[in-house]
């Protein structure tokens, strides 16, 4: 039992480190634009899919494969900025980006399954099918270097938003944009930077958790949901309360499929729903005062 | 001749209608085919379905990306009680509904505070739940579904055919379509669609907000349930695969491909999202392209839909025009004085609130007496805004006391205060943009109509005699405050003094005892505050007590039969304006304390 318990821990919080780091990608865009990508699955499905292309058809090392993943994806982030989410910006409707950002990933899935096909794709794993003793546990060298890539990255993120002048400038057009403007930023290009990292996160998620899953077409909806779930339990403006929503989830959803294999996949949004109604602005987010 | 119930309609919404069943009636005769007869059974139910989902988002601008699993709700208890139990349609339908109705009730529970991306993953969580579970529990059949589920009976107890269930499944559209034109035309669907401009303006004028919202739920729920239902009896198998999360997509899809908001946008966004799989069956490889690709397009280039923009060209306008003007009767006397109630006295005792480490009202005692005008001034950030918060029960107080008359009030919500007579205006102007200027004040008389819920969702002859009563009443007050003639233009076309206007007719639309401007005369043009003047006296003739805070001294001197003064949340002088204007305290809270010479040197040295 106690084997068990040790071992859902670690892929708990391998997956969960998976959510919180698409989840940062939903932080970075909401602060910016108040909007965020509900494609984030699909751009995380993106990544791993090119990130096979480049390792096993290519035959590229594995770093190059991520390196290619994260810049395909960041690439699609300019294209989806442009299309989905700068001329819907202007409406009066509120919800317009939701269903927009739905409609590329939509047209991304078809494209992935044209390009890939429908089937599941084995990725394996660079760092071989062996596990490794870790207490007493066998654990997949592929699960630590995912906590160890994922939570690096999300911290890297927040060391760039809080200490370079470029996350500065980010961070600056969040708090408000209009004097960031008068400051000389230039928000538009902020605006795209933060759909850029944001995208780059996901296809990096999906390179990540290729070798443990598998690789296809319809691999992302699931996750980018689970990580939106993370990000609303933590509050959507957050980044500390994203990252422990996303290891919570993911270890919560390990446990419980232990249990049963059934709660596993339900557990995730029951807890959500009961989050939302004792705090509807999620645990960690904050409370908003309404100026009159 | 009028019915007792859809009294609204005329002749000529009869005529339509009856072309609606002729249509309907003839459509699988002529075109005698099982494929096509079934293509036109689903068209009809999901399009009761996409019509609720447009009265939660498109009306009162909530958010559902759940609404599969409400359809799944009312699919699967159906589909259990008549196979397992045996029980027939007649029983099992309803039952389907009930309990997607019900769903749609817990739903909404949240829907109080959760607001944007926090009520889409409240409705999410509910879709998965509802696809989850029925993959994965044995009484809903698991992946395998439920099969053999029988087709509605006739009385005589013979199974309906196709061309009959399609029958049933338009006549209960139609229904469902000409029910929600009544919610539309209604008080209810007025107030719908003030909750998508302003939940606070909505409060104050006494709609209980979080009410509205959950009856908007389970209005849009109880046709999701409705759709389901079918859906079930039609296919006579489900199972998971059909509650998934793009089903809940391509739903608010549909309705902001027709044109949320609208009546007959989700009529066009259900046929065509419908029959795209069916029209291009044979580019099956490509169809995710093509639905993504109409969605995307229409979404960036017909923001307001299809139906939305056709409206915007101006021929369209010109025949959708609103009702015509009524006479502006302005011989019903409904401003004269006592025809509001009387003015009530207000005391506020030790009332004190706090944000943080800042205490924006510290220990305030107020006496205003009734039938007068109250000015309230001070320097920015002396409090004045919270002691209205307060009043109107936007915020809570943390201490203290109120009493109106000699009634204490201890308010919960804004609402509740409305429901005392206290009302009021706001500095940052809060108007139902969408709406008519004319259904603005409509909207303020939410607490005065007599008819409920049933009579307008029926639209009996009361609900409708009672409507054009209080619409000749919102015109007169449209006339008193000078802005008639703009009755049927949008809040948001109004310049900004005539909306400061408005806002004051919503409010008098309440019938207050207290009624408290807040800086009615920011933005006032100098022509119009002459006018702005006259009203506010006019409102003390009626008898309302009034509580006016204002930056504009000419106006607060001159109108004020009493001046309080605050600074840092105390009051700290009261009286005629005259005496007000020579209290030292009160000069220097303005220009600060005065500076002996020598201090003034040996600042500059």
């Amino acid at each position: 039992m106690l084997l068990k318990l040790w071992q859902a821990l670690i892929s708990g919080l391998s997956v969960g480190s998976i959510y919180a780091l698409i989840a940062q990608g939903y932080y970075i865009t909401y602060i910016t634009t108040g909007a965020l990508n509900f494609g984030q699955g699909e751009f995380l499905m993106i990544g791993a899919l090119f990130g096979l292309t480049c390792y096993v058809v290519l035959g590229l090392p594995y770093a190059l494969a991520i390196l290619g993943a994260v810049l395909v994806t960041g690439l699609m982030g300019i294209v989806l900025e442009r299309i989905a989410i700068r001329p819907v910006m202007r409406h009066a409707l509120s919800l317009s980006w939701v269903l927009s950002t739905v409609a590329v990933s939509i047209i991304l899935k078809n494209a992935a399954v044209d390009l890939w096909g429908p089937e599941q794709i084995k990725f394996p794993s660079p760092f071989g099918e062996g596990v490794v003793q870790i207490g007493p546990a066998g654990i997949f060298p592929q699960e630590l270097f995912i906590i160890a890539v994922a939570l690096g990255t999300v911290f890297a993120i927040q060391i760039f938003l809080r200490r370079s002048l470029l996350g500065k400038a980010l961070m600056a057009v969040a708090f408000n944009r209009n004097a960031a403007a008068v400051m000389g930023i230039n928000v538009p290009r902020m605006v795209v930077l933060a759909f850029v990292l944001s995208s780059a996160l996901a296809g990096l998620g999906g390179i990540l958790i290729a070798p443990i899953t598998f690789a296809w077409a319809y691999m992302g909806t699931v996750p980018g949901i689970k990580a939106f779930a993370a990000a609303i339990f933590g509050g959507l403006e957050n980044p500390i309360g994203i990252l422990i929503g996303g290891l919570i989830i993911g270890v919560l959803e390990q446990l419980f499929g232990i249990i049963n294999s059934n709660l596993k996949e339900g557990i995730t949004f029951l807890f959500i729903l009961l989050a939302l109604a004792i705090r509807p602005t999620g645990l960690m987010g904050r409370q908003e005062i309404v100026k009159v | 001749m009028r019915l007792p119930v859809f009294a609204c309609s005329g002749p000529s919404d009869w005529v339509r209608v009856a072309a609606a069943v002729l249509v309907l009636g003839l459509l699988p005769v002529l075109l005698d085919d099982p494929f096509f007869i079934l293509v036109l059974q689903s068209l009809a139910y999901l399009f009761i379905v996409t019509l609720g989902l447009d009265i939660l988002v498109g009306w009162t601008g909530q958010i559902s990306l759940g609404h599969a699993g409400l359809y799944a709700v009312g699919a699967y208890t159906t589909a259990i009680m008549s196979t397992r139990l045996g029980l027939p349609f007649w029983v099992t339908a309803p039952a389907g509904i009930a309990l997607a109705g019900l769903c749609g009730a817990a739903l909404a529970l949240p829907s109080l505070r959760a607001k944007g991306p926090y009520l889409a993953m409240v409705t999410i969580a509910f879709g998965f739940m509802a696809e989850v579970t029925s993959n994965r529990w044995s009484f809903t059949g698991g992946p395998m579904g439920i099969s053999s589920i029988p087709p509605p009976t006739l009385p005589g107890g013979s199974e309906m055919t196709a061309t009959q269930y399609f029958w049933l499944i338009a006549g209960v559209a139609l229904l469902c379509h000409l029910l929600a034109a009544n919610l539309f035309r209604s008080r209810i669907g007025r107030t719908f669609r003030a909750l998508q401009s302003s939940d606070i303006a909505a409060e104050i004028v006494g709609i209980n907000v979080y009410r509205y919202k959950v009856l908007a739920f389970v209005i849009s729920s109880v046709y999701a349930g409705i759709g389901g239902v079918f859906f079930a009896h039609q296919s006579g198998f489900i199972n998971s695969d059909t509650f998934v999360f793009s089903f809940s997509v391509s739903l608010l899809a549909a309705v902001l491909i027709g044109g949320s908001g609208t009546l007959y946008g989700p009529l066009v966004g259900s046929v065509i999202l419908n029959l795209i799989p069916t029209v291009f069956a044979s580019l099956y490889k490509y169809h995710l392209y093509i639905f993504g690709g109409i969605i995307l397009v229409t979404i960036v280039f017909l923001p307001k839909g299809i139906v939305g923009s056709l409206r915007q060209i101006t021929w369209f306008r010109r025949v959708h025009r609103e009702t015509p003007d009524i006479a502006s009767d302005a011989c019903i006397p409904d401003f004269a004085p006592g025809s509001l109630p009387h003015g009530a006295a207000l005391a506020i005792r030790q009332l004190c609130k706090s944000f943080g480490g800042i205490r924006a009202l510290n220990g305030v005692d107020l006496a205003i007496a009734p039938g007068t005008i109250h000015g309230l001034i001070g320097p920015n950030g002396s409090g004045k805004s919270t002691l209205v918060n307060v009043l109107s029960g936007v915020y809570r107080a943390d201490s203290g006391a109120m009493m109106l008359g000699d009634c204490a009030l201890s308010p919960k919500r804004p609402s509740s205060m409305a429901r005392h007579g206290v009302t009021r205006t706001f500095q940052n102007i809060r108007l139902f943009n969408e709406l008519s200027v004319l259904d603005n004040v409509m909207v303020g008389f939410h607490l005065q109509f007599t008819c409920g819920f049933w009579r307008h969702f029926l639209q009996t002859r009361a609900a409708i005699a009672e409507e054009a009563a209080f619409r000749r009443k919102a015109i007169a007050l449209l006339a008193f405050v000078g802005i008639g003639e703009r009755a049927h233009d949008r809040a948001q076309d109004l310049p900004h003094g005539q909306q400061r206007m408005l806002e004051i007719a919503r409010a008098l639309a309440v019938r207050p005892r207290l009624l408290m401007l807040d800086e009615p005369a920011a933005g006032v043009s100098p022509a119009e505050l002459s006018n702005l003047m006259r009203i506010i006296r006019a409102i003390r003739a009626a008898g309302v007590t009034l509580l006016v805070i204002e930056h504009h001294m000419d106006l607060i001197m001159q109108v004020s039969d009493t001046i309080s003064v605050l600074d840092f949340g105390q009051k700290i002088a009261e009286g005629t304006a005259a005496a007000i204007c020579a209290d030292p305290k009160v000069i220097e809270a303005y220009l600060g304390a005065p500076v002996a010479p020598g201090e003034v040197v040996a600042a500059g040295a």
